[in-house]
């Protein structure tokens, strides 16, 4: 079975915002909504003994989405490939998935389609096309990878297999993504 | 597709035809069928391969323009930057389009700073600007125009502004390379000739790097990559910052420096370089000016305190003979400098050392050293070598001198040292232009290089390129130096080159009290400095503050005219108020620029610049770092023509030339473009390229590494550092009176205070200068001094009471670029408000909340920030955002909100300055407290509020003719 999902390598990433903003241009994100946020996590420790890493938050792509469970119309789904999505034709902006995100990685945008939930599409237009999420291609720091993380062979796995790796709090959604981090300790995610 | 126009008869072409779909679908066939990332989806669909500007990286990008409108831009994956880009290249469309933008030429019609304007034609305001500087020229001198070139708008196109005002006399600018960069070159042109201190690093083999004060991601992020790998290979990382940086958190060892301090540490290194068996000491020996002898002054005045030479010594002795001692025949040997066959001693004899008789001894092994470093008697008067001294100014500069003059733990400089030296001779070393902001901007690049030498590192695998390669085309200055070489260099530029001392606004500022340490105690004494006049760029143009003395006050003269191209003074240059003041004194101010800015709405007369995604361009590799970036070079070519009537701002030089009768020596843009891509005979057919138009087929051309075709011989082996093209080993030291400047205080000439500087030629012999002559008349002193700034803890005690946090600015943010991205909705969005790092046990201390709105004030003014608590600086140290202003408020409100968040209102503009470049001093001392006011009035709060910067749609740029200027998006307005 294939589950697309991504692997972010903390100890690449630079905190540059590019994914952030390359998001809006791929996806059309409105102001004032983020698919992608990107958190700096400390410097904590002991001066000058001082760490610091940057956390780039979108959708987990959980693998029991409570966004897809408490959503009253069907809008919020999970594709056969991992990807959670949201209809925005069955979308009416209730926001209880907005309440049942436990990232906080959903947004409600009332510019749009008359008001819907906005969030992390992994660019699935684009994954349908063959081709990598738009954050992925274009990552300052080569940071992310996308693909199929039932396939061993994948460079995602690779890298899974690679990194000391972490995921953000599980509260039984079994979030998708993973970060590696070897250089810092994790902090969470919060 | 059966129009065969070329890409520059577009440009031709719409300039009288707007952009149809048509033409633009023409285009395309000029380069669709050598790149096979285009994809051609319709007639009025095309992505066209360019490079970004939006800072100095030129990462490589295609841009998907529909229907003449660019909607999409994406990384080149074939090229240097890998197919990354950063947010800045995506929010491209958003500058194109932005409300702000001036697209059609404006002529002032209120008061100065009222926002009032009304469209123009061309022809009227050059027939204007010709006809208003020219009476300002005949009435007051050309010298009274300065003129103005901002960071970034590019190297060609600075050119072009360069020589067009060069020409007609004008020597004042507010500069903007001495802010940054040009210190570190004009310094390492005069040791050796070339430059090496943000460039020519090579990540990709090395096995240490030391960054110092640079981010990861300020500009050309594609650096970390290399970083990144070179990690991953078992390189370690030293950064030195006083911020705990991007890089300082990937770095394996982070040196919390104290601000200013840099130059005790750079000392510590070459001290432990000089005394550890990884010297370079062959290389000193063989290729520097170590062993020459140094006609010292003594107690008595005595001596002329330069390299000696054959004719100090003896009556009719010869002035291209640098004597020093042979240690394999125990003999005086002379150093032949005399390449140009002007003393006798030429031909095959230079660049060689010769006996008392002038022969050749090839096996020479000149001595580094004299006896007990105590000099060696030579007709009756003792000389010491120049390799002496300098072990003596930096022998007393101890790791436990480093630790204390900089705030560290010696432990961790013995550590980031030992990192150093131990992967030397494949260590390389970057910097940031933070480090360069200051009074010793030149002495600390002569550090750096003295440090990179002597442990090894020139031109070796995993150290530092120290040469632009001739491996691929021209570089941009040639623009100027063919016409020159030609003799084609215009009268008034000859007069007022030949009158700089009465011309140059930099007149006065020949003395200066420094705080300078005394090697041997290292105590810090008040010493008066002499300036050497503050070159730059070829003219003795001047500087921020002596500009601004010369607008604002009339001294040394009133400067009446002024020319400003792509830049903002009012915020990148220090005593903004006096920089109103003085542009509020001009008679006349012509502004070319993208957007209205704080200072354009001072001007008469505003010329819309093209974006540069709307011209034609050669990214040459001037920023690049590692190979292939730093040997690739790259078309930019324009994503559709300029928007209204825009004009790219090399043909508005060209064009308004014509009104001023200036020869600019090229026909146009494109006749230098071609001799540029075209390169020397010399270059193999594959890196030359026939035309520009055969270059924009190709995108883009890399070079090959002099390494990998020189047997892995440094340069210098092999004759490749020499510009004189006469390939014998050594180096070229650039000679006075050319590109990079005259030198103020001329051998032969008297000083104000009747000193004479004694007359003898430059010494200019094949050899890299480590003790260097050049330096010591301009001012800083043949050797790296430490100097402490001028505003510190340490230098201004008196004001510690009042303003006790030392205060540092300027750090990079990934969000802008310099005065840039403020009227970008996406990047505004990503960091909205300007930002000062406290740590938060200060803040605990002074009651300051995250994201409180504070003020921050030194005794000269003060601005409004906000709040970051972070423990990322130290808790006697704040740091400012540079740069900021408020376009979202109206020209009467403080000129769009120059004054508010601009770092540069905290600081004095009255000296000292660097003697050679001029760079004044940036960070001081401050207080801090809580704004009870909140934030500055009338700024964009909120992702809602930034609505008013959207791009502007294609009906709405049809219909705005911006007949009564630009509609400026006021907050909340919409």
């Amino acid at each position: 079975m294939t589950r697309h999902t991504m692997a972010i390598d903390l100890d690449s990433c630079i905190g540059c915002h590019s994914c952030a903003v390359v998001c809006k241009q791929e996806n059309n994100v409105g102001l004032g909504t983020f698919y992608s946020k990107v958190l700096t996590i400390g410097p904590s420790g002991t001066y000058p003994d001082l760490e610091m890493y940057y956390l780039p938050v979108a959708c987990q792509h959980c693998d029991n989405p409570q966004c897809v469970s408490v959503c009253p119309t069907g809008a919020s789904y999970k594709r056969e490939d991992g990807i959670v999505l949201v209809d925005h034709s069955k979308c009416v902006g209730c926001q209880y998935c907005v309440m049942a995100c436990p990232y906080g990685v959903r947004t409600y945008d009332a510019s749009k389609d008359k008001g819907v939930i906005e969030k992390c599409t992994l660019c699935a237009h684009l994954v349908d096309d063959g081709k990598e999420p738009a954050c992925v291609r274009h990552c300052p720091g080569q940071a992310r990878v996308f693909g199929d993380i039932d396939d061993p062979e994948s460079k995602i796995s690779q890298l899974i297999v690679k990194k000391k790796t972490h995921k953000l709090t599980d509260v039984g959604n079994h979030p998708s993504v993973t970060f590696g981090l070897d250089k810092c300790e994790w902090k969470g995610g919060e | 597709m059966s129009l065969k126009l070329s890409r520059r008869s577009f440009i031709k072409a719409s300039a009288v035809a707007s952009a149809s779909a048509l033409v633009l679908g023409a285009t395309e066939t000029a380069f669709a069928d050598e790149v096979d990332a285009v994809e051609v989806a319709s007639d009025d669909v095309q992505v066209i391969p360019s490079a970004c500007r939006q800072c100095y990286g030129r990462c490589a990008l295609f841009g998907t323009v529909e229907n003449g409108r660019l909607t999409k831009v994406e990384g080149n994956p074939d090229l240097f930057s890998e197919g990354t880009l950063c947010g800045r290249a995506f929010a491209i469309p958003q500058e194109l389009y932005n409300p702000t933008r001036v697209r059609y030429p404006q002529r002032r019609v209120g008061e100065k700073g009222s926002g009032q304007w009304k469209r123009i034609s061309w022809e009227e305001a050059y027939q204007e600007a010709a006809d208003k500087f020219t009476e300002i020229g005949e009435n007051y001198g050309w010298h009274t125009i300065a003129h103005q070139y901002g960071t970034g708008r590019d190297m060609l196109q600075f050119q072009a502004i360069n020589k067009l005002w060069l020409e007609l006399g004008s020597t004042a600018t507010f500069g903007v390379g001495n802010l940054c960069w040009v210190g570190s070159y004009f310094t390492s042109q005069r040791l050796y000739g070339d430059e090496t201190q943000y460039t020519g690093w090579d990540g990709n083999n090395t096995d240490a790097i030391l960054i110092w004060c640079r981010q990861e991601r300020s500009r050309g992020y594609y650096d970390w990559l290399t970083v990144k790998r070179a990690q991953e290979r078992g390189a370690k990382v030293v950064c030195v910052d006083p911020r705990f940086t991007c890089t300082a958190s990937k770095a394996d060892l982070w040196l919390p420096i104290r601000p200013g301090s840099d130059m005790a540490l750079v000392l510590a290194f070459i001290n432990e370089i000089i005394h550890s068996e990884k010297c370079a000491t062959d290389f000193a020996r063989y290729y520097t000016n170590a062993p020459f002898f140094i006609d010292e002054k003594d107690e008595q005045g005595n001596g002329t305190g330069y390299q000696l030479r054959q004719s100090m010594m003896q009556e009719g002795g010869n002035v291209e003979l640098y004597p020093a001692w042979d240690e394999a025949h125990d003999q005086l040997i002379f150093w032949s400098g005399d390449w140009q066959n002007k003393s006798g001693v030429g031909g095959p004899k230079a660049f060689q050392w010769l006996d008392a008789n002038g022969n050749i001894v090839a096996d020479a092994v000149p001595a580094l050293t004299t006896p007990d470093g105590k000099g060696r008697e030579i007709n009756g008067k003792t000389y010491r070598t120049s390799w002496d001294i300098l072990v003596e100014h930096v022998t007393p500069w101890t790791i436990e001198r480093a630790a204390e003059f900089c705030e560290l733990d010696p432990e961790r400089i013995q550590e980031a040292i030992n990192i150093y030296i131990d992967a030397s001779p494949h260590a390389c070393f970057t910097r940031g232009q933070k480090v360069e902001f200051s009074i010793n901007t030149s002495g600390i690049s002569q550090a750096f290089t003295i440090m990179m030498a002597l442990a090894g590192n020139f031109d070796t695998k995993g150290g530092q390129n120290i040469g632009r390669e001739p491996a691929t085309g021209y570089d941009s200055f040639m623009f100027d130096v063919v016409p020159n070489q030609q003799g084609r260099m215009g009268a008034r530029r000859k007069q007022t080159a030949m009158n700089i001392k009465k011309l140059s606004v930099c007149q006065n500022t020949g003395y200066q009290q420094i705080l300078q340490a005394d090697d041997a105690t290292g105590e810090l004494r008040e010493v008066t400095q002499n300036s050497g006049g503050q070159v730059i760029y070829g003219q003795q143009g001047g500087f921020g503050a002596v500009t601004t003395k010369a607008m604002a006050k009339g001294e040394p003269f009133q400067i009446h005219g002024y020319w400003q191209q792509t830049s903002e003074p009012i915020l990148s240059i220090e005593g903004s108020k006096e920089i109103i003041e003085g542009l509020k004194n001009l008679d006349f101010f012509v502004n070319v620029d993208i957007f209205m800015t704080p200072s354009g709405e001072l001007a008469d007369i505003i010329l819309p610049a093209a974006h540069p995604n709307e011209v034609d361009r050669v990214e040459w590799a001037h920023s690049g770092h590692g190979y292939p970036t730093s040997h690739t070079y790259l078309i930019r070519q324009p994503f559709h023509a300029p928007l209204g009537e825009a004009k790219d701002d090399m043909d508005i030089c060209f064009e308004f030339a014509k009104y001023m009768d200036v020869d600019m020596f090229w026909k146009d843009k494109y006749e230098f473009f071609d001799y540029m891509v075209k390169g020397p005979a010399t270059l193999p057919p594959q890196l030359s390229c026939a035309s520009f138009e055969d270059f924009r087929n190709r995108i883009s051309v890399t070079g090959v590494q002099m390494t990998d075709v020189r047997g892995g011989k440094p340069k210098y082996e092999t004759g490749f550092m020499r510009k004189t093209s006469d390939f014998r080993p050594g180096f070229n030291t650039m000679y006075r009176g050319n590109k990079m400047g005259s030198v103020y205080r001329f051998p032969g000439t008297t000083l104000p205070d009747g000193t004479q500087i004694p007359a003898h030629p430059q010494s200019d012999n094949g050899k890299m200068e480590l003790w260097s002559e050049d330096l010591l008349l301009y001012g800083n002193g043949p050797l790296p001094m430490y100097i402490e700034p001028p505003i510190t803890k340490v230098s201004r005690e008196d004001l510690v009471e009042e303003y006790p946090y030392t205060l540092i600015t300027g750090g990079r943010s990934h969000a802008f670029f310099h005065t840039e991205y403020r009227n970008s909705p996406w990047m505004r969005e990503v960091h909205m408000f300007p930002t000062m790092d406290i740590n938060p046990e200060t803040a605990a201390k002074l009651g300051i909340e995250q994201d409180d709105w504070c003020w921050i004030e030194t005794y000269v003014d003060r601005i409004r920030q906000r709040a970051n608590l972070t423990d990322a600086i130290k808790p006697d140290t704040i740091h400012v955002e540079h740069d900021w202003w408020f376009p979202e408020r109206a020209a009467t409100d403080d000129l769009h909100g120059a004054l508010d968040a601009n770092c540069n209102i905290l600081f004095e503009n009255n000296g000292p300055y660097d003697p050679a470049v001029g760079t004044d001093n940036f960070g001081g001392l401050c207080k801090v407290y809580k704004a009870s006011e909140g934030a500055p009035d009338n700024i964009c709060m909120t992702s809602e509020d930034l609505r008013i910067f959207l791009p502007l749609t294609r009906e709405q740029l049809a219909q705005d003719t911006q007949d009564n200027g630009v509609d400026m998006p006021i907050k909340g307005g919409m």
